[in-house]
């Protein structure tokens, strides 16, 4: 029940959201629509009587303006803004059962796509069709020879457990929708840069840093041969920092800031941006002097964007849905559809089609995947029960069809990938109620002290068979707490752990839902992601030292920290 | 030949400023200060301190590339304005210092190059902070090369070499020119031009690509050592790009670009693009027509461009790197020359061959045409000097450094400096002058004549060379020898070819033209060197047909 209720406000946020600023506009009217559409139509007629057939094809088609700047120690480092367009077929040889995207036993690039810059369409778009056709003539070719290298692959093949086609026909869409142009004064932007860029001068503990902002937008037009068209929007802007410190003992410390915005309104104001800087050049510093972590076992704080960036590595890549077909992974949850795989305490959706959270635009918001399919809320977790998986067009067993999370970078097939990962807790306390049952929980364990981790940057999970099925998450920002309430950051502290354990260790959450936006690499490449969590208190976790360099930090103090 | 050759001295000294102060800018002043910190400052307790120290900034500035396919332009690309540089330290003294050695090639990290950076921000600060990064490091490193090194030699016998001196300072030189603009040009016209050229394409329908592209930039070099030896370049340049694929009758698929620098826009440079445009359209339509080449053992006459990468593969990389790197992981440097002897006859008599770091462009019906290797001063602060490479076939200089070989003879300003390596022996502009020259169609007629002489049916023509042994040629033309008729061949694949085919150089042509060789900035899309050669007919070369196997046709007809 508890549920249902919120997947209701996420469609309510999605329609306020988004509603303000679009503009309708009719598939028949693009230009790019209609030669997407007549090549696919002129090459599908040949494609399909050839040996072995061609049976689908698609395009994607990214017209979009980039502006990207950066600036260090009060000088840019670049600033370039420019139109990029550009075209990406995906071909599909043999059959639906068995086709040339079969992972294969010897080195392939089959997960690459060929793309190549287009030209613009002209009076008589003769240019564009031609750079088109043999962008698809490339890829039919190569999609020919990676089917006759599966074909022969199959041939010695040891049986597999999950026997699901390869690849299941996306529904026929219509769609088509239009934003302004996302609009920022470039000049602006770079002179602020360059000023909070100046804010590390006389810091001789910043050993680099950066200050940058880039911004996509415009439009993606896909057009399939099952007869889908669409035109949806890209738009992603992001002012960022990162700031560098290292010890004498090598480790390399890192403070950052990230600000996703749609609008130049939505930006920090230079104040603001400036106690940020200042609060995390504070932080680095103390992390420089801060005593290293130990290995061990405490109970946990994980505040909401960790906890975002948590569930993200731990749980969503294990169910992307290629990962329970493919026998070279873990498949830790694939025969566990409606098994409690975490406290029953949390529920956790992938709902791609939620733009904002809390007024931040999230970057994992879409309406379509690039394989064409509608994005939609998807259910993975529900009262800690597993309800099912991210879908590409790759169905599983269980799951036939996708449920519009087919996602990859440009060159890179898609795969099933996660959008805005969603974390709800159904009973929460407050933060301060939270703290204080960590206090608690130290005590009970009996433990010298415990952690909040404050950020975590990121990770990896290892996912496959060949490795041990962990995962190590990289906190940026950890809190020793003792049994006094007393705090002290500390450095050096990775969590360590394997995913079926973790998960079970929540035992409390928040009400203090937060964003982690970021970008996440894997088969697919990099596309931009959300997380959405509370902050929760986990009966234990395991920490381990963090790697270091091997080599000692400069012996000089860096010019720029030296001179005020 | 001799008129070109003067005007291109003439042309070299035009605007030199050999000064003696730094120039007044935030790069030398921000170089300056922190390699005297540096030199002041930076100690490690047990190892020596820093001995030579020099700094070079490249600024790299970019319009958007103008670029059109079959008559449509594409949206303006632009690739990001560049500011990347470099550090090159070493400790020790001038008898015994960490340079000249190479720990292991497994890591780049003890690979034998330069500190390098990209994308550094373009403020005074922002250069003096990544020349102190980089400088500390390089100290670093060079402490553990330095140690490494002493340890390696006392492994050694105590030869001739091990007494020279590590380094010979050699006088310190300046150059400076003042920062030039980019290049300018009417935005309009220029589209209009490429597009316009681009829509040739249309009229051969088996191209499946042809796009041209032309990339308005500038080149700032900055370059500071600490024996006081500095330079300022400035270079505003155009690279004019045509590139296509096709399919030729037999289903053989290929590639073919072509690519030259000018160092402006204007009518006579769009009346050479369009008359380049026109010989590369000429020259696919004959790849087009081709046909499959057979096993060939005979003379082959290369045109200008062939002849320039012939003259680069087979002497200019033989002539480059003359002191060997030592290394503690094999006793071989497979990066040095192989001529290394002055004397040594390595050409036909008939050839001289000069490198002039001196020499910036040349002239053509067009106006000038730019070399890739102007460098008045080199990367150790030493005045580059014009070098007699080959006098009537015999080596006569060779490129020298403040690196010793076997005398101690000083540096001739050769130094050359890249990513991948400390300054080390290098070319700048090879200029191939031969004694008697020939007509085009002089030596098309000796190379008949000389099949005939063979008992062969016919001869080569190549128009380019590959830079591999084994590559293949990608346009070549057979001349049948008792008949007017030519043919354009395919697949054409160099075979069992050595530093012979230079002394088998029988005749020269009267034209010279340049080629640019793919050099280290070549990621940033500039030359560093180039060859100015005439044709040259070779009296024996081997050739094999490629292994490669036609294509079928497309699945779908062209649009």
């Amino acid at each position: 029940m508890a549920m249902k209720k919120y997947i209701l406000l996420f469609v309510l946020v999605g329609l306020f959201s988004t509603g303000f600023a679009q503009t309708t506009c009719r598939v028949q009217d693009q230009k790019p629509l209609e030669l997407l559409s007549q090549t696919v139509k002129r090459s599908m007629h040949t494609f399909k009587k050839q040996d072995p057939p061609i049976y689908y094809l698609n395009y994607n088609l990214n017209d979009v303006d980039i502006y990207t700047a950066e600036a260090s120690e009060g000088g840019l480092l670049y600033a370039r803004d420019m139109r990029y367009q550009a075209a990406q077929v995906q071909v599909r040889a043999g059959s639906p059962r068995m086709d040339n995207t079969r992972t294969l036993k010897t080195a392939g690039t089959n997960y690459l796509l060929d793309t190549v810059q287009m030209p613009e369409i002209g009076a008589d778009g003769k240019a564009f069709l031609t750079a088109l056709w043999r962008l698809t003539e490339q890829a039919a070719e190569a999609a020919q020879q990676d089917f006759n290298r599966v074909r022969a692959d199959s041939q010695t093949a040891s049986a597999r457990k999950d026997n699901s086609p390869d690849f299941v026909f996306p529904p026929k869409e219509t769609f088509c929708e239009e934003y302004p142009p996302l609009t920022f004064d470039k000049q602006k932007i770079e002179k602020l840069l360059l000023r909070v860029s100046d804010l590390t001068r006389g810091k001789p503990y910043v050993l680099n840093s950066s200050f940058s902002f880039e911004m996509q937008s415009g439009s993606r037009y896909f057009v399939d041969s099952v007869g889908t068209q669409l035109k949806t929007p890209v738009r992603l802007a992001r002012l960022m920092y990162n700031l560098r410190g290292k010890t004498a003992d090598g480790a390399e410390i890192n403070r950052s800031g990230f600000y996703d915005v749609l609008s130049e309104e939505e930006l920090p104001s230079e104040e603001q941006l400036t106690a940020d800087v200042q609060r995390s050049l504070q932080e680095l510093h103390d992390l420089l002097n801060a005593p290293e972590a130990e290995p061990i076992t405490v109970p946990v704080i994980l505040k909401n964007k960790a906890m975002a960036v948590f569930v993200h590595e731990v749980l969503g890549h294990r169910v992307e849905g290629h990962r329970q077909k493919e026998d070279s992974f873990g498949k830790t949850f694939t025969d566990k559809v409606g098994q409690e795989i975490v406290a029953p305490l949390l529920t956790i959706v992938d709902d791609a089609t939620l733009p904002y959270f809390n007024n931040i635009p999230l970057r994992g918001f879409y309406r379509y995947d690039e394989e064409g399919v509608k994005a939609r809320p998807v259910t993975l977790v529900e009262n800690g029960i597993l309800k099912g998986f991210l879908m590409s067009s790759s169905p599983i067993n269980g799951f036939a069809a996708s449920n519009g999370h087919g996602r990859g970078e440009e060159g890179m097939r898609p795969v099933a990938r996660m959008g805005n990962t969603r974390v709800i807790a159904s009973k929460t306390v407050s933060y301060d109620e939270l703290e204080k049952q960590l206090l608690e929980e130290i005590k009970r364990q009996q433990k010298p002290y415990g952690f909040i981790i404050e950020d975590l940057s990121g990770g990896f999970t290892m996912t496959e068979t060949n490795f041990p099925q962990t995962f190590k998450l990289t906190p940026t920002l950890v809190y020793r707490v003792y049994p006094d309430g007393r705090k002290e950051p500390v450095r050096g502290a990775d969590i360590v752990g394997t995913p079926l354990a973790a998960f079970h260790e929540v035992i409390a959450a928040a009400d203090d839902y937060g964003v982690f936006n970021g970008s996440c690499g894997a088969e697919s490449g990099w596309v931009p992601v959300s997380g959405i969590a509370p902050s929760v208190l986990l009966h234990k976790l395991e920490f381990e030292k963090t790697g270091k360099s091997d080599l000692q930090p400069p012996l000089l103090p860096p010019p720029f920290g030296e001179e005020k | 030949m001799q008129k070109i050759l003067l005007s291109l001295f003439c042309l070299v000294f035009a605007g030199v400023g050999f000064a003696e102060k730094l120039p007044d800018n935030m790069y030398f002043k921000a170089m300056k200060r922190e390699m005297d910190r540096s030199l002041k400052k930076l100690r490690r307790k047990g190892a020596p301190n820093p001995f030579f120290i020099a700094y070079k900034l490249e600024n790299l500035q970019l319009a958007p590339m103008i670029k059109a396919s079959f008559g449509e332009l594409h949206p303006p690309f632009k690739r990001d304005d560049n500011l990347s540089g470099y550090v090159a330290i070493s400790i020790g003294s001038a008898q015994k210092d960490s340079w000249g050695f190479k720990h292991s090639a497994y890591s780049d990290r003890y690979s034998y190059a330069p500190e390098y950076s990209y994308n550094i921000a373009k403020s005074y600060d922002g250069i003096r902070q990544k020349m102190w990064n980089l400088t500390d490091f390089g100290y670093l490193f060079s402490t553990e090369l330095y140690q490494q090194k002493q340890a390696y030699e006392r492994t050694k016998q105590q030869t001739e070499d091990k007494k020279l001196p590590d380094v010979v300072l050699t006088k310190q030189a300046h150059y400076v020119e003042e920062l030039a603009a980019l290049p300018s040009y009417d935005e309009q016209t220029l589209k209009t031009k490429v597009k316009e050229l681009s829509a040739l394409g249309k009229k051969y329908p088996f191209l499946e690509q042809f796009s041209i592209q032309v990339e308005p930039q500038k080149r700032d070099i900055f370059y500071l050592n600490s024996l006081g030896g500095f330079y300022q370049l400035s270079t505003p340049t155009v690279r004019i790009y045509f590139s296509a694929q096709l399919r030729n009758r037999d289903g053989f698929k290929q590639n073919y670009q072509s690519e030259y620098w000018t160092p402006s826009l204007n009518e006579e440079t769009y009346t050479q693009m369009q008359q380049r445009v026109n010989e590369f359209l000429a020259g696919l339509e004959a790849l087009y027509q081709a046909v499959k080449p057979e096993e060939y053992m005979g003379p082959v006459l290369l045109r200008p461009h062939a002849a320039g990468q012939f003259i680069y593969n087979l002497l200019g990389k033989n002539i480059q790197n003359q002191k060997p790197i030592l290394s503690s992981r094999s006793e071989e440097d497979p990066t040095v020359g192989k001529f290394r002897k002055v004397g040594l006859r390595v050409m036909a008599p008939s050839i001289t061959v000069y490198d002039n770091p001196l020499a910036r462009y040349v002239p053509s019906p067009y106006g000038e045409i730019e070399l890739g290797g102007f460098m008045p001063v080199d990367d150790e602060g030493v005045a580059a000097e014009k070098l007699t490479l080959v006098e009537n076939g015999r080596l006569k200089q060779l490129p020298r450094t403040m690196r010793p070989l076997k005398e101690k003879a000083s540096s001739n300003g050769h130094a050359r400096m890249n990513q991948r390596s400390f300054a080390r022996e290098g070319l700048t502009n090879i200029q191939v002058q031969p004694q008697h020259t020939l007509s085009d169609a002089q030596l098309e007629q000796k190379l008949r004549a000389r099949c005939r002489e063979l008992g062969l049916a016919y001869g080569y023509i190549l128009h380019d060379f590959p830079e591999e042994n084994d590559g293949v040629v990608s346009r070549a033309t057979r001349v049948y020898a008792d008949t007017d008729k030519r043919e354009t061949v395919y697949g054409l694949r160099v075979s069992n070819l050595t530093t012979r085919a230079l002394r088998d150089i029988t005749a020269a042509g009267e034209q010279s033209q340049v080629v640019w060789i793919d050099s280290p900035f070549v990621f940033q899309g500039l030359p560093s060197q180039s060859v100015f050669s005439p044709a040259l007919l070779v009296d024996e070369m081997e050739f094999v047909p490629t292994d490669k196997k036609p294509d079928k046709k497309p699945f779908v007809p062209k649009p």
